[in-house]
């Protein structure tokens, strides 16, 4: 209730009827969509069209051939390590995400002008996962220009503000500030952090208070945690 | 009078049996977000035959509809962290992300292969509603309502770019109709269906 939304106007309405329709054009569709990340009233207008249009699928229904479960199985990575995440698990074994972050990152790489690549620069990626498995944020880093790219995916810190550390293997956490735990952030780190960002080494999320904890040392459990692996 | 109290039981017998499918499918689709296969399994059994529906819909060849209801449910497991039991019903959000997907699909063949046109629109569809546990039966009828009280022309519209995928470009070609003047029809007629629903 901090600020009043803005209220949508027909135009607006229409566009996410169309949106949801899928009756755009490409162009126009891409357009409507990035409103959608930006406009939380748009979007949430898109989902009420979803809601009331959906019924009109409701007489459909036809049996699927049983082959299609079984190369859903086939097609869906293999979880046997992620399943039960103990504590100890939490900290490893994060392949299937990571691999799942890779598709997604190496995408948002290819956009970006990363220089030739060298077995020194080349990008890395983190996946840090929650408790249980479940993707909180992704993490790249660009090591050829110290930029580092958080984005969150599920996290939520409550009244407190999601700090990202690195733990080089064997050492202790160093802090590399606190993020934005609802929108992606871009850092460029200075070069004594960015040799602490190597393969291996793992990236932390703990709640802190809104200027990151005192005497650089987390005072908050980890929520999410992920080993960082280079592309 | 008893007649009519029976009915009411009945019909408050099979909402309650309703809300029920649907708590358990949004628990299986939040726990196969946390990477629980059984529960995807779960999940899996209890929409299978209706995104397979929705699919059939969109591709009338067989194989295709398979391939694109498959693509989906790997979709659906990839996404399912992002499933908000609280702001989305669950078969609704499945039935999105499955209309989305294979609408994409259906329109990157395209590119390569000339669809048929279809000749006719179709009547809306006012069937009775088979499967109406999961998707709230009164939710279809009040909207099978309001579609029919739009100009039948604009509904069959409506209709066929919702379940068939069509574009604003592809209904202005198949009837013969200035882009601009489908576009604006189908606007209004969307504004007033939305009208309609709330009252």
């Amino acid at each position: 209730m901090s600020t009043a939304p803005t209220p949508l106007t027909e135009d607006d309405i229409a566009l996410a009827a169309e949106l949801a329709m899928r009756l755009l054009s490409p162009a126009d569709e891409a357009q409507a969509r990035a409103r959608m990340t930006c406009d939380a009233a748009f979007a949430a207008e898109v989902q009420s069209w979803e809601e009331r249009l959906m019924p009109m699928a409701s007489h459909l229904a036809a049996p699927p051939p049983a082959h299609v479960w079984e190369k859903v199985q086939a097609q869906i990575a293999p979880a046997a390590s992620q399943d039960r995440a103990g504590p100890v698990r939490f900290w490893q074994g994060l392949s299937f995400v990571s691999m799942a972050a890779a598709a997604v990152l190496g995408v948002m790489l290819i956009n970006q002008p990363v220089p030739a690549p060298q077995p020194t620069s080349a990008p890395m990626i983190a996946a840090l996962s929650a408790e249980g498995g479940n993707a909180a944020v992704t993490a790249s880093f660009d090591a050829s220009n110290g930029e580092l790219i958080i984005t969150p995916v599920s996290l939520n810190t409550g009244k407190l503000y999601p700090e990202l550390w690195v733990i080089p293997e064997g050492q202790k956490p160093t802090s590399l500030g606190v993020v934005e735990a609802d929108k992606p952030t871009r850092h460029t780190l200075p070069p004594e952090l960015r040799a602490l960002m190597a393969s291996g080494a793992t990236l932390a999320i703990t709640p802190e208070r809104a200027e990151g904890a005192p005497g650089g040392n987390p005072t908050g459990a980890v929520i999410a945690a992920g080993k960082i692996t280079v592309i | 009078m008893s007649d009519s109290s029976s009915l009411d039981q009945a019909a408050s017998f099979i909402a309650r049996r309703a809300s029920e499918d649907r708590a358990a499918l949004s628990m299986a689709l939040v726990a196969a977000g946390q990477g629980n296969r059984a529960a995807f399994e779960e999940v899996y059994k209890r929409t299978s035959a209706k995104l397979f529906g929705i699919c059939l819909r969109i591709f009338t060849d067989r194989q295709e509809a398979e391939d694109a209801l498959q693509d989906a449910y790997v979709t659906i497991w990839n996404r399912a962290t992002t499933f908000e039991p609280t702001r989305a019903s669950p078969i609704t959000w499945l039935a999105t992300v499955t209309r989305n997907r294979a609408i994409d699909r259906l329109r990157a063949r395209k590119v390569t292969v000339t669809a048929p046109v279809e000749e006719a629109y179709e009547v809306p569809d006012t069937a009775p509603l088979a499967d109406a546990a999961l998707m709230a039966g009164q939710d279809a009828a009040a909207l099978n309502d309001c579609m029919a009280s739009l100009e039948a022309r604009d509904a069959a519209f409506i209709q066929q770019a919702f379940l068939g995928g069509a574009t604003y470009a592809e209904l202005a070609e198949r009837d013969a109709v200035p882009l601009g003047t489908i576009k604006s029809r189908i606007r209004r007629a969307l504004l007033k269906l939305r009208e309609c629903l709330s009252e």
